[in-house]
């Protein structure tokens, strides 16, 4: 899921650096202020542990093997922003090291990796009930958490990629979700597999921790973020896209090619004149639907308990 | 590993400028991305190194070609071609997949170049001299350092593991014993994890260490990295004009 | 007074309520260097973690005639080097020179002084020139003698150490055994390694459940079988009676 430069656009990969960096410095300040200074070999050499766990194939079931992303488990262990700092030590190490993502682009892949998966895991572990004194019930949530932050980091990326002009909507955000629901799955089995374990070897690290602050908080937060991003985009670009001018100026704008959509083609509803709003629109429709679909999917999954 | 004489935060200045310029030069925009990849040979004879091996190791990095085959047929513009199956492909789109696997090349191509001059723990002084903050910078140098070693211990755990798994397919309540080990293996790494950074923690504690440290932090750039960077920003505003259609 | 080692009393408990060490008393006298032997979870590793006060510890210890306690921390930890077990805990920087400039940094030393006082430590353990080096490239021996590296260049006078020959082959051994045997600081060496005990110290103290069951020259401790085999130790060779 590591976007390569080239992807996004520059000034969109300058805001995804911006947001970045934004939502690092919160999470710094914030892991420097709930523990002593342990946090900095903490953070480091658990980032290592994340990088070799991403790096290995583990066995599921029946043969079949898979990969941890690893945002959500940490974030439940050691909490979600010491979590963040750790993922994105990660996810700019892969860059670095392995070319693993862009350099222009490694804003929204930190973003992607870390912020948002580690957040959202959290999150949406804790509303689905990580915070029941009830074991079966925790890990549920954390159950849920997992695989609903894998979804999110992909639709995240899908979103990026239409705002940035790369891939259609109507492509990426099926193409990401999907390809990421098995992924997403393994990431919860392999989740909840390493919480039942700590549970009976180390307890205490599995217990729900005092939160830094209610979970609906950051899901509305990363809804605003979302959001904002989402009404700039069409702002930031008021000329038509070089081709087009190129294909209106041509004349062969009426040979476009026609593909499956949602009715979303080329980011236009119909029957609204005006680009930048329809823009707006589609993509904050898509943004919405991700974190509804997020919402009730943890809360159903809550109450079935 | 010749020293490159060029201060690691000026290096990066002046890759964040080649790459930013490269994305910003137009779809299409072959003859600049042809000059901008002649820069790179330049830097890369200027640092003596082996253009052979950059190549190699950039290679590594292309399985994203992948994704690209799929802009062509989602790209709106005159009909370029069809396949046997119907699904149709525009010049737009085939003009726009070669623009972004030229940037994403580009752009590989001048990390590696980074990461093959500089040893990474100077590229970490550089990107704190610049500014990130020391304790993200730290914390990447513990993960670079104990990288490694925990992915030796992983592979050993799963390597004992799997001599002990004797028999093959699952049968009835075995399907879950993999995931169960998975899980035990995984959890116990991340509490010999634990255990470890704490025991890193003692040992800084025993010599010295009160809270984030100081490290070389002085922002010392020569008349040689001035120019680098000057430079690099003058054409990154050259492709910037040029993607505006001024140049 | 100086360069010395003296525990009153000291004990300690777990967190979890196990009490690791019973009032354990001890005098090391300067230049002197003794052996802490004893079988596993002795609390061998234990007591050397109160020395410079990693661990909150009940009782007095005295180094070099400062008391350990919050107040003299600093200080302390620059006069007692302690010397890990692992190594690999010990080494968590980046590169050998970063790893031996880390105590000299967080202490504040001038700039230019640091690499001279880094070049002196690595000469004293005979790993000049591998200053750019990765520590995970490193031999089992050369991270030891890193370890030791960049304790020493802190000018302990004190010196701590955790099964320092553990994990090595015999040649690795023989020459940290060597390299221990010129050094003058005064020396309380936790280990398992009869021969580094035989042939490096003129002490030693038998450590079991947290207590001292044994102490004296080295000479006559070894030579009681029964005793050593009691505390799950072994007799070297040659020595028996």
């Amino acid at each position: 899921m590591h976007l390569p430069d080239g992807f996004l656009p520059a000034w969109l990969g300058a805001l995804g650096w911006l947001l970045a960096l934004a939502g690092i410095g919160i999470a710094l300040r914030r892991s420097d202020r709930s523990c002593d200074d342990r946090q900095l070999p903490l953070m480091g050499v658990l980032a290592a542990f994340v990088f070799a766990a991403q790096a290995l194939n583990f066995p599921i079931a029946a043969g079949t093997s898979g990969h941890l992303l690893g945002g959500s488990l940490l974030a439940l262990l050691i909490g979600p922003w010491a979590a963040v700092v750790s993922m994105t030590a990660v996810t700019m190490l892969q860059g670095l090291v392995f070319q693993d993502g862009g350099l222009l682009v490694m804003g929204w892949n930190i973003l992607n990796l870390a912020v948002f998966s580690c957040l959202s895991g959290w999150a949406i572990a804790h509303w689905a009930g990580y915070r029941s004194p009830d074991r079966r019930r925790r890990l549920a949530g954390a159950f849920v958490g997992a695989w609903l932050s894998v979804e999110l980091s992909a639709m995240a990326a899908a979103v990026e990629l239409a705002v940035g002009g790369t891939f259609p909507l109507w492509l990426g955000l099926p193409a990401m979700a999907g390809s990421h629901a098995v992924i997403g799955a393994v990431e919860a089995a392999i989740t909840v597999a390493v919480l039942v374990f700590l549970h009976a070897v180390r307890p205490a690290l599995v217990r729900p921790r005092e939160a830094e602050g209610r979970p609906a908080n950051w899901v509305v937060l990363g809804l605003a973020v979302a959001l904002v991003f989402a009404s700039l985009s069409p702002l930031a670009s008021p000329l038509p896209d070089a081709l087009e001018a190129a294909a209106l100026a041509g004349g062969f704008a009426g040979r476009a090619t026609a593909g499956p959509s949602l009715g979303l083609v080329d980011y236009t509803w119909p029957g609204i004149a005006s680009p930048a709003l329809a823009t707006l629109l589609a993509v904050a429709v898509g943004t919405l639907l991700v974190y509804a679909l997020g919402t009730l999917l943890a809360g159903w999954l809550g109450r079935r308990r | 590993m010749n020293e490159p004489g060029i201060d690691p935060g000026a290096a990066w200045v002046a890759t964040l400028a080649f790459v930013v310029g490269v994305a910003l030069l137009p779809d299409g925009g072959w003859s600049g991305w042809l000059a901008a990849y002649g820069v790179l040979l330049l830097a890369a004879l200027a640092l003596r190194l082996s253009m052979v091996r950059l190549l190699a190791r950039s290679l590594l990095a292309l399985p994203f070609v992948v994704a690209v085959a799929a802009i062509p047929f989602t790209t709106p513009g005159e009909v370029a071609g069809q396949l046997p199956w119907g699904w149709t492909f525009s010049h737009a789109g085939l003009v726009k997949a070669g623009s972004v696997l030229a940037r994403a090349w580009l752009s590989i191509q001048a990390f590696v170049i980074l990461m093959v001059a500089y040893p990474l723990t100077d590229l970490l002084t550089g990107l704190e001299r610049l500014g990130l903050p020391g304790l993200l910078v730290n914390t990447i140098g513990f993960a670079y350092r104990y990288l490694n070693l925990i992915r030796q211990e992983a592979e050993r755990m799963l390597r004992a593991r799997q001599a002990r798994a004797a028999g093959k397919g699952p049968a009835g309540g075995k399907t879950w014993f993999e995931l169960a080990s998975t899980g035990g293996l995984l959890g116990s790494l991340f509490l010999r994890s634990l255990d470890r950074s704490e025991r890193v923690y003692d040992a800084m504690l025993a010599r010295g260490y009160q809270g984030n440290g100081p490290t070389w932090r002085q922002l010392r750039w020569t008349g040689r990295d001035l120019l680098l960077v000057l430079t690099a920003l003058g054409g990154l505003i050259l492709c910037w004009w040029q993607g505006r259609g001024w140049v | 007074m100086h360069h010395s080692l003296d525990l009153t009393s000291v004990s300690y408990t777990y967190p979890d309520g196990r009490q690791a060490l019973h009032s354990v008393s001890l005098y090391l006298a300067p230049g002197e260097r003794v052996a802490l032997i004893g079988p596993n979870g002795a609390g061998k590793s234990t007591l050397l973690l109160t020395l410079n006060g990693t661990l909150a510890f009940d009782g007095e210890i005295k180094v070099c005639g400062l008391a350990v306690n919050r107040e003299n921390l600093p200080v302390v930890r620059a006069a007692v080097g302690l010397l890990f077990e692992d190594p690999d805990d010990q080494l968590f920087s980046p590169t050998v020179w970063e790893e031996v400039a880390f105590g000299p940094l967080h202490m504040g030393w001038p700039r230019a002084d640091i690499s001279s006082k880094v070049g002196e430590a690595l000469a004293a353990v005979g790993m000049s020139g591998h200053e750019k080096r990765v520590p995970h490239d490193l031999s089992q021996g050369e991270k030891k003698r890193v370890a030791i590296a960049s304790v020493l260049v802190m000018d302990p006078e004190i010196l701590a150490l955790d099964d320092p020959t553990g994990g090595l082959d015999p040649r690795a051994r023989r020459e940290l055994g060597e390299l221990l045997t010129e050094m003058p600081q005064t020396m309380l060496i936790a280990t398992h390694d009869m021969r580094l005990v035989r042939d490096l110290t003129t002490r030693s103290v038998v450590l079991n459940g947290g207590r001292v069951v044994a102490e004296g020259l080295t000479a006559e401790l070894l030579r009681d079988r029964e005793l050593l085999e009691t505390n799950g130790l072994e007799q070297p060779e040659g020595w028996a009676d």
